[in-house]
């Protein structure tokens, strides 16, 4: 069996990126290798010392190279306020929308089919956190699937247990979308969640 | 072989790669079958389609391998609004599907079991007594035939009124001596979970403790779905 190339090698290592096919692979490596030698050693570098350090927030369960993230460690954040979200790349979306308040990070969904039940999905940790009496209020930000919505359910009532103000997400019509093309399942939120003006 | 427009619900999903979607579907005609939906999360076609559990589908898909290739989805029924608590419930009903039925194996009334099913969890009855009926329903489906009219010695007619010996493997007897993998039940739970008109509080537990015992036989593994909503179960009565 003939062994392979570094070439080959490296166009296979390119596409555990998500997105990335053979096609693209190989481009990456030709450029890479054709126009920006350093750059690619940098990346390298940086690859193998993310992959070693990065680990999870010890609170909220975000990607952190510290015991805390930046986020849980900020004394302007409001930490009476807890949103819950199912991934990482779900905080940088609320972060965008300018949310002050505090995170936890699922890292997935209850999905028993899958065997994944609550304590794989830091249930049990959630439950420490809910204890602390600065908190007021926890958001419910888990994806509108059955299986968000299941675990969303299962959360409101860990924090009813605990005497606090639980809320979901509202469900609706995305902005600048035309109704024609919203799937029928959200007209039905939509319209169920109807508010007066 | 290219399948056209077939009722299907999906009963599990996962992703796959990026942007497609492993399905697990029970369809009206040709049973369990899994199917890939290659590329449907940047697809401008699947836009609207959620692909979503617990609503109904007409499916088009191509069926070379054990995997088929979906070519196309819509919506079949107007959508069900599934209460979250209620799709806990729907994800034991579709893990007794997987476990139980075989993939490929055509089962119409099994079909119309599960959307009779979910019609009637959707639509606020009590689950309790909803899913006693879907497991004496799929068992008997299934061909795992259980017996509840009558008395397997001596072959007569269960009475509401006397206690009867439901033994796993043959069945109701009233000779309550005999022993072995069994329980005890009134015949009038035999009688109502046969005619589904279960309404007392205690023949519901009867019925459910009676289900449990067949179910663990031919299921070889306590169902993770059951897990889960026992944990929520038991937080949901600490909140009240």
């Amino acid at each position: 069996m003939i062994e392979q190339s570094l070439l080959e090698k490296l166009v296979e290592a390119l596409r555990c990126m998500p997105g990335v096919g053979r096609k693209s692979a190989q481009r990456i490596a030709h450029y890479l290798l054709q126009r920006d030698r350093d750059g690619a050693k940098h990346l390298s570098l940086l690859m193998t010392d993310a992959m070693e350090k990065i680990g999870n927030c010890k609170r909220c369960r975000n990607f952190t190279e510290n015991e805390l993230c930046h986020i849980c460690l900020d004394k302007k954040r409001d930490k009476s306020i807890i949103c819950v979200v199912e991934s990482p790349s779900d905080v940088d979306a609320i972060e965008e929308a300018n949310f002050r308040g505090v995170y936890f990070v699922l890292l997935g969904h209850l999905s028993p089919l899958d065997g994944i039940g609550p304590d794989d999905i830091g249930l049990n940790q959630l439950e420490t956190l809910l204890n602390d009496k600065e908190l007021k209020e926890v958001i419910l930000a888990t994806n509108t699937t059955v299986e968000g919505e299941a675990t969303a359910h299962f959360i409101s009532e860990m924090v009813k247990k605990n005497g606090l103000e639980v809320t979901r997400i509202a469900h609706g019509v995305p902005m600048g979308g035309e109704l024609e093309f919203v799937n029928s399942m959200t007209i039905v939120h939509a319209l169920d969640d109807r508010k007066t003006i | 072989m290219r399948i056209e427009h077939t009722p299907c619900y999906i009963l599990h999903r996962r992703n796959y790669s990026e942007t497609s979607l492993i399905l697990e579907v029970l369809s009206r005609n040709y049973g369990r079958v899994n199917l890939i939906a290659k590329g449907i999360k940047k697809n401008k076609k699947y836009k609207s389609t959620n692909f979503d559990l617990y609503q109904k589908y007409n499916i088009s898909w191509i069926s070379k391998t054990e995997l088929g290739i979906l070519v196309e989805i819509e919506n079949s029924d107007k959508v069900n609004k599934v209460p979250s608590e209620k799709a806990m419930i729907g994800f034991y009903i579709n893990e007794m599907i997987l476990t139980l039925l075989h993939k490929h194996e055509p089962h119409l009334e099994l079909f119309d079991l599960y959307e009779y099913t979910l019609k009637k969890l959707f639509s606020n009855q009590n689950e309790k007594i909803i899913l006693r009926y879907f497991e004496k329903n799929l068992l008997q489906l299934l061909g795992y035939g259980i017996a509840l009219d009558y008395d397997t010695k001596t072959g007569n007619s269960i009475l509401a009124e006397k206690k009867y010996y439901y033994k796993i493997d043959s069945g109701p007897t009233s000779d309550l001596s005999i022993s072995g993998d069994g329980m005890k039940i009134s015949g009038k739970t035999l009688l109502q979970l046969e005619d589904e008109s279960l309404s007392e509080i205690e023949n519901i537990i009867e019925a459910k403790n009676l289900l449990s015992m067949i179910l663990k036989k031919y299921l070889n593994k306590p169902l993770e779905s059951k897990k889960l909503y026992r944990s929520y179960a038991q937080i949901k009565s600490q909140s009240k």
